[in-house]
């Protein structure tokens, strides 16, 4: 894998920016779009949200300060592309964030992409209940097994909330899954 | 003769380690003992990360094609001018000159102001909604007695308090 210095250098010249790119995408395509897949559940709203974030990046490659690392960056994007599509999409159709929650989980069992079993579709139900922070560090802890540091730059949240958020929001699901 | 070997430790661990370890081996056992499923049950069409970059690079050319701009004729400009001075004429005359009522902070709709709000993303710190926020129809008991429920303070503090553990909640419970 290419330094992540040199990339973002690679990146800032027009001459190299192109294949730099190309780099990136492949080396960052899967894991931006499980952590988006997670937030928005549905794979064609997944796609959407995937590119417009390395439309975003490529754009803004030059504001790129280097104050956090580029992996960060790049979920920080991803996850604020999530939340406002999601808003965004629970506004057109006129209903709630919460209302809208539920319309994506009732869908969910239909969704040709969505292989999961019943328990694990009780999950998502459960993960659906969770505050917005708890649910994103519960993905990212639980799921894509990010640091709490790395999770910490990412959302600019301390790392002993991180640690409250994730052991509350796993209290919460393994009880909804218990319950009939 | 000048030994070569010294007992300088030739081995590395990343930086932060041995700091994370602990955390890491906990949530490695929660993980394990948790009754959670370990996969979400997604999945994607065949191909469709061999794909992706294709089709990302396609949305950007269109995104750069249809953002060029578009030069601008005479006639628009002319039209531009006649819109401007229609705009202006009819803003003159639909002014009530005689009349005396003036629109004030109550003659708008407590609906108009939450949609307001609502559609504008305002970034008010708590300061300046303080400033503006008219503090006589208030009692200090609106704010003192609130009737909450347990769940909703934790989800609040879990979301709002830095430092969760320096609220020393096990203890106190």
């Amino acid at each position: 894998m290419v330094e992540e210095e040199t990339l973002v250098k690679e990146l800032k010249s027009k001459e190299t920016q192109s294949n730099a790119f190309e780099v990136l995408v492949t080396n960052y395509k899967e894991r931006l779009y499980w952590h988006i897949r997670r937030i928005v559940l549905n794979h064609d709203d997944a796609d959407d949200v995937l590119q417009n974030t390395f439309i975003k990046v490529y754009r803004n490659i030059d504001g790129f300060k280097g104050d956090s690392k580029l992996f960060s960056w790049m979920y920080r994007i991803a996850t604020n592309e999530a939340l406002s599509f999601l808003k965004q999409k629970s506004k057109k159709l006129g209903l709630t964030d919460g209302e809208y929650k539920d319309h994506v989980i009732e869908n969910l069992q239909a969704d040709v992409y969505f292989e999961g079993d019943e328990i694990q579709l009780k999950l998502q139900k459960a993960i659906a209940t969770l505050p917005e922070k708890q649910k994103l560090v519960f993905n990212m802890k639980y799921f894509e097994e990010l640091k709490y540091e790395e999770i910490s730059d990412i959302l600019d949240t301390s790392v002993g909330g991180l640690k409250a958020s994730y052991h509350l929001a796993v209290k919460k699901i393994e009880s909804f899954l218990k319950e009939d | 003769m000048k030994n070569k070997h010294t007992n300088k430790n030739p081995f590395k661990t990343p930086k932060g380690y041995f700091d994370s370890f602990e955390d890491n081996i906990k949530d490695k056992i929660l993980k394990e003992t948790a009754a959670i499923p370990k996969g979400a049950g997604f999945g994607v069409p065949v191909s469709y990360f061999d794909e992706f970059q294709t089709k990302l690079s396609a949305k950007i050319r269109e995104k750069e094609n249809t953002t060029k701009v578009i030069p601008l004729n005479p006639y628009s400009k002319i039209m531009a001018i006649a819109a401007s001075v229609a705009a202006i004429a009819f803003l003159v005359l639909s002014i009530d000159w005689n009349g005396n009522e003036t629109l004030s902070f109550t003659d708008l709709a407590n609906s108009d102001i939450e949609a307001y709000f609502e559609d504008n993303e305002l970034d008010l710190s708590t300061d300046e909604i303080a400033k503006v926020l008219p503090m006589d129809g208030y009692e200090l008991n609106d704010f003192v007695e609130p009737q909450l429920n347990e769940e909703n303070l934790l989800d609040y503090l879990n979301e709002n308090v830095e430092d969760f553990e320096e609220l020393n909640l096990e203890n106190n419970e």
